[in-house]
């Protein structure tokens, strides 16, 4: 059994490598489609995205569509195998406590 | 770090409410290109009805082949995002032959109509289709489809020798401002 994953576990980062993870490899997500589908405040995922993004889990790339900054994010592959795992490690952890009740 | 299992559980709930709703929004945005792309056709469709009522039936043949063979190039275009995106996607566009291979069947099984019947009967019959995927996907679907046909039969009943142009509007520019919402939605 691989162990807790505690970059990912913190609840709002789970939420945001799920949200990612549904998306195709290639695929990106923008910025303020990200704060909707997690309901972070801009502040709060900022800081959460860097940390994913030291961990290795997540890209962030930011570029101007026409004269506007947007701010596009995607799963890298590690970050997609992380979670895969952390998301394992908790159902495990469930089918265990099924097991012994 | 250790997790009990009420922690794991709540957890999984988590991961399980955002990809629904990751889900939603992808389905909600590739779904309102067709919601356009089908409305601008039928708005079309009726204002040729409208302008050259000889000639309405090549014309409605000509906005079903454009509006599949559009349906599926812009799934084509725009990549789906998830792998189950391109599945339902795929699903979606058979629904749609699917519609109108039991829709010209049924047409010719109630036959003779009228044109006037019969410009009510198509719509009616996708926006009954609308209804029902509401009963799944939400009420924003069930809303649409009851709205639609609601404005269809006051054309029917009311609307006199403007009825195609009331088609135009309510069926054409119901399906574009349902694919707006959509959009700002997904």
């Amino acid at each position: 059994m691989n162990g807790a994953n505690e970059t990912i576990h913190q609840s709002m980062r789970l939420k945001i490598m799920t949200a990612l993870n549904v998306l195709h490899p290639e695929t990106a997500l923008e910025f303020t489609r990200l704060k909707g589908l997690v309901g972070a405040t801009d502040g709060n995922l900022g800081a959460h995205l860097d940390t994913l993004e030291r961990a290795g889990y997540v890209t962030i790339e930011k570029l101007f569509v026409g004269k506007k900054p947007q701010t596009r994010i995607k799963a890298t592959p590690a970050g997609r195998r992380a979670f895969t795992e952390h998301v394992a490690y908790l159902r495990e952890i469930l089918d265990a406590r099924g097991a012994s009740g | 770090m250790t997790i009990d299992p009420n922690d794991a559980r709540t957890s999984l709930d988590d991961i399980a409410a955002v990809e629904r709703l990751t889900y939603q929004a992808i389905t909600y945005d590739h779904s309102s290109f067709q919601f356009i792309w089908w409305g601008a056709l039928v708005f079309c469709g009726y204002l040729w009805c409208f302008l050259s009522p000889e000639h309405a039936r090549l014309g409605w043949i000509v906005v079903a082949a454009a509006g599949v063979s559009g349906s599926f190039a812009l799934r084509r275009v725009r990549r789906a995002p998830s792998s189950r995106d391109s599945k339902l996607g795929q699903r979606l566009g058979y629904a749609q032959l699917a519609l109108i291979g039991f829709g010209l069947v049924l047409a010719w099984l109630i036959s003779p109509i009228s044109d006037r019947q019969m410009e009510a009967f198509w719509p009616t019959l996708v926006m009954f289709c609308h209804f029902l995927a509401g009963i799944w996907l939400g009420r924003f679907f069930l809303l649409s489809g009851l709205t639609v046909t609601a404005l269809i039969v006051i054309g029917y009943v009311w609307s006199g020798p403007w009825y195609p142009l009331w088609l135009a509007v309510s069926v054409g520019g119901g399906l574009i401002a349902s694919g707006l919402w959509l959009r700002r939605m997904g």
